[in-house]
């Protein structure tokens, strides 16, 4: 009981620390000028975050690394500013330096977004979009994405979206059915499928999240840092090393097994006893345990047995603020990743779609500030972004 | 309907086909939740027999708790032995969690309170005076005791039946503890949840048929014990 206690507490502890503040783990300024011309001195109010006074200052919460960092460099040469070791602390009294946009630009190594250019470029649509029924996938819905960047879908179209969260088969059909105006889901041949149908048009890449490979901290299986993820698997099975599969014919499951069917090892074929066309691919052995639970529980009784398995980045990461100790040893294979796509209902086939909205959400989704908003979601809570922005603007800009 | 018939026929085919992960399943239901009642059986029929006919102080209490825990929810004991076992709780050594060993200590705490609650108020059922009787004719109290244990035969096989059936039945306790690790601590309860979340309701049914099927076969086996009581 006093356990969970603790861990209820410290959980809480960690909302609140993370709240606000954005941790300073992401990229901090590439490039240092030699000297900073503050054009506005700031003293720290009670309340003050880096990020709130950037917002103020330059109309970006990103710019918070420019001003801690010319405020670093002028320390350097006159005390009385503040020295600033950890961006998310800042104290009451601490002189800041706010350069000008310029500098704070080459600080930050990228452009900011001035306020008030922002209105003018963000208003394409004249009219309100209105209703507008998105169905998704419950990833994005669950890890709270959409809940982070549609206010601002809805703000600037006047829009009010729908989100209808089900499994990414489920939301294609909706689409089928013209039930939906527009989709995101994550499943590459299903999606390819559906617009060759003619159900979907403008297809667009939004962004990908990722599979990685977690184990014991011991690493009995010596695959830390490996690239190469089916090579990583060989080694989990040749050492006899505890994998947990989840077993559960689930989009996770399903991926596990391809990858498994990648290392070349001799793997078992299980016929479904209900539908034998269905194979279920494993290797052989005890130490691969196949369990047909959620990834929470594939989670706990991989935590539990210190064993390896296959996460989903977002879940795993909402596992560790629980306290559980596996750690990602193999990430960044492309064979790990897993794309999402948005696409509009044929207005076409249902003319009773919001086709309007649909484009509206579609450009959206791929402008760069939006690609900017998801490439930030989470990094607040977990130190690092859930999913990684991957539409062509995005990529252009990069 | 259509799924419940189909999955009647489909049960009955897989079951003769002899697949050898189904009687796997089947076998360690059975031998999980024998071994659990077997302790349970060995554990409660004693202590409800005493409950019923010693007199000592807190004995009201202790007949409260029992009753309670012929109540308790099967999870929340599955929650208490999956923290007792965790690697970070007190018998974290033993590395039981997800081993059927686990599943046996979760059984047995599940049913022990139904075996010895049943007894209990089997015993108390004999009439009082035979006790004293018995005395009075000579037998020493373990010769009492085992008398009245027979005599109150019903009630004590009603007592085994009814702990058996609610641990070959349960779901949450083992799936918790247990895991639900294909080969190794899969039951029939915890593949059916896992079928019918996969969307292969013929299956799940087909396992709920064998689940039912042993259950009958086990209380046939136990009301042959009582035989004699209903002739």
């Amino acid at each position: 009981m006093l356990k969970y206690l603790w861990k209820i507490s410290l959980f809480v502890a960690l909302l609140v620390l993370s709240g606000g503040a954005i941790t300073s783990e992401i990229t901090h300024a590439q490039s240092s000028p030699e000297a900073v011309t503050c054009e506005q001195e700031v003293v720290v109010q009670a309340d003050d975050w880096l990020s709130k006074i950037a917002e103020k200052a330059y109309g970006d919460v990103l710019a918070y690394p420019a001003i801690a960092e010319a405020t670093n460099l002028k320390n350097t040469e006159d005390e009385s500013f503040a020295q600033i070791e950890n961006y998310d602390l800042i104290e009451v009294g601490w002189k800041l330096c706010l350069p000008s946009v310029a500098d704070a630009e080459t600080l930050l190594d990228f452009a900011l977004a001035a306020p008030e250019v922002t209105p003018s470029e963000s208003e394409p649509v004249s009219t309100d979009v209105g209703r507008l029924v998105l169905a998704t996938t419950t990833s994005t819905e669950n890890s709270g994405l959409l809940a982070a960047i549609l206010p601002d879908f809805e703000a600037k179209y006047g829009a009010s979206v729908e989100v209808i969260a089900v499994g990414t088969g489920q939301a294609i059909e909706l689409g089928e059915n013209g039930d939906a105006d527009v989709v995101l889901v994550h499943a590459r041949d299903r999606e390819d499928a559906f617009v060759d149908a003619g159900y979907g048009v403008n297809r667009q890449d939004v962004m990908y999240n990722d599979f990685v490979l977690i184990g014991p901290e011991a690493d009995p299986a010596g695959i830390k840092g490996m690239t190469d993820v089916a090579a990583a698997l060989t080694q989990i099975a040749e050492t006899n090393s505890l994998f947990i599969s989840r077993g559960d014919d689930s989009g996770t499951h399903i991926k596990e097994q391809t990858l498994w069917q990648a290392t070349g090892l001799p793997l078992d074929e299980v016929k479904d006893l209900e539908d034998p066309e269905k194979i279920t691919y494993k290797p052989q052995g005890d130490w691969y345990q196949s369990i047909g639970q959620g990834m929470g529980a594939t989670l706990t009784i991989a935590n539990e047995q210190q064993a390896y398995t296959l996460s989903d980045r977002a879940t795993y990461l909402a596992r560790t603020l629980e306290g559980i100790d596996l750690v990602i040893l193999v990430e960044g294979d492309s064979r790990l990743f897993n794309p999402y796509g948005v696409i509009a209902v044929n207005p076409e086939l249902h003319p009773t779609v919001n086709a309007e909205g649909a484009a509206a959400f579609i450009d959206w989704m791929t402008s760069l500030e939006t690609q900017q908003l998801i490439s930030e979601f989470g990094v607040a809570e977990f130190g690092q972004p859930l999913f990684v922005s991957d539409s062509a603007a995005w990529n252009a800009a990069k | 309907m259509n799924d419940l018939i189909q999955g009647i026929i489909q049960a009955f085919e897989i079951i003769l086909s002899l697949n050898s992960a189904l009687y796997e399943i089947i076998w360690l239901s059975l031998a999980v939740s024998g071994i659990a009642l077997l302790f349970s059986t060995v554990l409660g029929i004693p202590l409800g027999a005493a409950m019923a006919m010693a007199r000592f102080p807190g004995r009201r209490l202790m007949t409260a708790l029992l009753y309670t825990g012929m109540g308790f929810p099967p999870v929340v004991i599955g929650l208490f032995v999956y923290l007792m076992l965790s690697r970070s709780g007190p018998a974290g050594q033993l590395g039981w969690l997800f081993t059927p060993k686990a599943m046996i200590v979760a059984q047995t705490i599940i049913s022990f309170p139904l075996v010895a609650g049943f007894t209990m108020a089997a015993v108390m059922g004999v009439d009082p005076q035979l006790r004293r009787q018995l005395m009075s004719l000579g037998a020493t109290p373990w010769q009492a005791t085992v008398t009245i244990l027979l005599e109150a035969k019903i009630g004590v096989i009603v007592a085994i039946v009814a702990g058996f059936g609610a641990i070959i039945s349960e779901v949450g306790a083992v799936m918790l503890v247990g895991g639900n690790i294909e080969g190794k601590t899969r039951v029939l309860t915890t593949a059916i949840v896992l079928e019918t979340q996969k969307g292969n309701f013929d299956l799940a049914i087909a396992l709920g048929l064998v689940l039912l099927f042993l259950s009958f076969l086990v209380n046939v086996a136990l009301l042959r014990l009582q035989g004699r009581a209903f002739s």
